[in-house]
């Protein structure tokens, strides 16, 4: 692929102008007749040379296709190719993807259907991003990037959001456009922050009940729906009791399978994982490693366990041995489960449904010139092409014909 | 003066004779050109329309400063007393301008003809200057018979210039025609047309002793450097047509034939103490008639 772009993609249609001026020039049309007192002479020319009288149509002259060339390049200088290479200066978009980002932008707008925090910020964003951009989000883990015009529709849903806080400082760079809705800090990238109002509305649950908040109160409503936890079979067995047990403290729903939340160890590996605690020591089989936020880490700092929604996963498995202090462990093991178990349907945390202030943007030093901009770009070169083709076509006559 | 016109056959043609207000000035003027050169060649030298055509006026006395080659050196010996030569032109010359008009003449702009006709009434004006009775004769027309008009004194100019403005290119007869029809009876014999239509021996046939023959060969621009590209070529005289795509390569073939065409005038000239001049209607017709004055 030639990664090529057009600044003005309707100059291109100028491409015809060749096309239709070749046309005419092989139009067959009568020659011009001429009177000569030399008829003679040309008819001994012509019997001495190779060339023969001919009756056909037009033939186009070599200089004619100079020139014809030259209006073709003369058409794409026009419409301003670049390579991306050129198409600089390309942002690097960050998108804050956390839950605060899909509430409505004003509270009263949410019945309406208006616009959301990542709406308005991305809205001011766009004024800044001429053309294709690196879009980039934080997935609780990595960070995804994906070049285009848009950022992935997916990123835009509220079922994708992040549920971990923005590194931002990782992503502080002249290039980085953060589109988030509280004013950040940053040292060079630049921002567009939507702010907000506070919104109310679900915030968890308690107990098997759903709680809101209403003008800043907490009000619980009714029974929420009860989770339901798929065990899988590779959890090891003492850590399956202990997730029984919470579950049963908890009045979660065992089942086989659609479940709200699944908790299991990855395939077996060879070798051995050991992951130290605040007074505990868990060491078993080695399984692989899970994707998604990190909870633990084993000693050589490898992920052993990590949720992502509605998972949560251990790279340990069975012979598992829990030494130290086990009462701790059980702890521990009992935080990872309930911070794994997804919120309720719309559900939103309390921090994020905050105000995010008045909003506002920075423009920093922004992303810089292309690096062979100096050097000329593309379409400069192909206008210098164009004009020298059609310099060469009209001296070599193609007009007089 | 441009009188090219669109004839009915849809192609341009200059076929009529036009002389503006100024071409007499210009023809007095190249006429006190030639004087004011004989002037200063009198008795030592021979231009080449003043040629053969002098002779002996009989002695006068050397004066000092004066041109030693004109010294009478037979007399010197025998009286011992330096006499120079004094010569005067013969008068009561006899030129013929044989012009051609045929159909071929009508091309270009101006036109074959047109520059033709001023050389024709240019020479006529010189050789009244010089004393010579001028006879002007048109090859014939079509439907008519080649026709003439004769000078001997300055007042007929004027009747030359209607009798050249009255004719029009026309018919196939060209000089070849006159060469053939004609007894020029005349001292000097001047041809002016294209010298498209025949061979130079029919043309120097008439070369005998005592006449000096001079040939002005006229060619349209196009036919000297005709353009490139696709074209249909026409003989106005036959009505012939060749279609043919002009490119580079076929013009200089074009261009080296007819220069050759031209050098084989040029040289059966030389062989024949005659002069041939060849140029384009675009030039002035003081121009083409310089190399006949002298220059």
């Amino acid at each position: 692929m030639l990664g090529l772009e057009f600044q003005r993609a309707s100059a291109l249609f100028l491409l015809a102008l060749p096309l239709v001026l070749w046309l005419l020039a092989r139009r067959p049309r009568p020659p011009h007749e001429r009177a000569t007192g030399t008829l003679d002479i040309w008819r001994e020319v012509l019997e001495r040379s190779a060339a023969r009288p001919t009756t056909r149509g037009r033939g186009v002259p070599p200089g004619l296709y100079a020139l014809f060339l030259g209006l073709a390049l003369g058409a794409l200088a026009l419409a301003g190719p670049r390579t991306h290479r050129e198409a600089a200066p390309e942002w690097r978009v960050v998108l804050d993807t956390r839950a605060s980002m899909y509430l409505p932008w004003r509270e009263e707008a949410q019945s309406a259907g208006e616009d959301r925090r990542i709406d308005v910020a991305l809205r001011a964003a766009r004024e800044w991003i001429d053309g294709p951009a690196l879009w980039t989000r934080f997935d609780g883990a990595h960070w995804e990037s994906v070049r285009g015009l848009e950022p992935p529709p997916d990123w835009l849903r509220a079922t994708n959001r992040t549920t971990t806080a923005m590194p931002w400082s990782e992503v502080d760079r002249a290039d980085a456009l953060w589109v988030t809705d509280r004013a950040p800090e940053s040292r060079e990238a630049s921002w567009c922050a939507s702010g907000g109002a506070h919104v109310d509305g679900i915030v968890g649950r308690v107990d098997g009940r759903l709680v809101e908040l209403r003008d800043g109160a907490r009000i619980e409503l009714g029974a929420a729906s009860p989770v339901r936890l798929v065990l899988d079979a590779s959890l090891p067995r003492e850590l399956r009791g202990l997730s029984e047990a919470w579950a049963r403290e908890r009045g979660i729903e065992l089942v086989a399978s659609g479940a709200d939340l699944r908790v299991g160890s990855g395939a077996s590996r060879e070798g051995a994982r050991v992951v130290l605690g605040d007074g505990w020591q868990l060491s078993g089989a080695a399984a692989q490693e899970p994707a998604g936020e990190v909870l633990w880490r084993d000693r050589e700092g490898a992920a052993a366990l990590a949720t992502r929604t509605g998972q949560l996963q251990l790279a340990l498995t069975d012979p598992l041995a829990i030494e130290g202090d086990r009462r701790a462990f059980a702890l521990a093991w009992i935080d990872a489960l309930e911070s794994s178990v997804p919120p309720p349907p719309g559900a939103v945390a309390p921090a994020e449904r905050r105000a995010a202030g008045p909003g506002g943007r920075h423009r920093g030093a922004g992303p810089g010139p292309p690096a062979d901009s100096r050097h000329g770009t593309l379409a400069s070169w192909l206008a210098l092409a164009a004009a020298l083709l059609v310099g060469l076509g009209l001296r070599a006559g193609a007009l007089r014909v | 003066m441009r009188t090219e016109r669109k004839g009915t056959d849809g192609l341009r043609r200059a076929a009529e004779v036009v002389f503006d207000d100024g071409f007499s000035e210009r023809c007095a003027a190249l006429v006190s050109r030639l004087v004011r050169r004989r002037a200063g060649r009198e008795g030592a030298g021979r231009a080449s329309l003043l040629g053969p055509g002098e002779d002996f006026a009989g002695h006068r006395p050397y004066r000092h400063g004066e041109d030693l080659r004109r010294l009478d050196w037979d007399l010197l010996a025998r009286l011992d007393k330096p006499f120079v030569r004094v010569e005067r032109r013969e008068a009561g010359e006899r030129w013929a301008i044989w012009l051609d008009r045929s159909a071929s003449m009508g091309i270009g702009a101006p036109g074959k003809l047109q520059r033709a006709a001023e050389c024709a009434a240019g020479l006529a004006r010189v050789g009244l200057a010089l004393d010579a009775r001028v006879r002007v004769v048109l090859s014939a027309g079509a439907g008519a018979g080649a026709r003439s008009f004769e000078l001997r004194r300055s007042a007929d100019w004027g009747g030359l210039l209607a009798f050249l403005q009255a004719t029009r290119a026309e018919g196939r007869a060209g000089l070849a025609a006159l060469c053939e029809s004609e007894r020029p009876g005349s001292d000097r014999l001047f041809g002016i047309g294209d010298f498209l239509d025949g061979e130079p021996r029919k043309w120097f046939v008439h070369h005998t002793r005592g006449r000096r023959l001079c040939g002005v060969q006229v060619l349209a621009p196009t036919e000297f450097a005709p353009p490139l590209g696709s074209t249909r070529l026409v003989d106005l005289e036959d009505g012939q047509r060749v279609e043919l795509v002009v490119d580079d390569a076929l013009l200089t073939a074009y261009e080296q034939r007819l220069e050759s065409r031209i050098d084989a005038w040029r040289t059966a000239a030389a062989r024949h103490g005659a002069i041939h001049v060849a140029g384009s209607s675009a030039r002035p017709f003081e121009e083409l008639l310089t190399p006949l004055l002298g220059d």
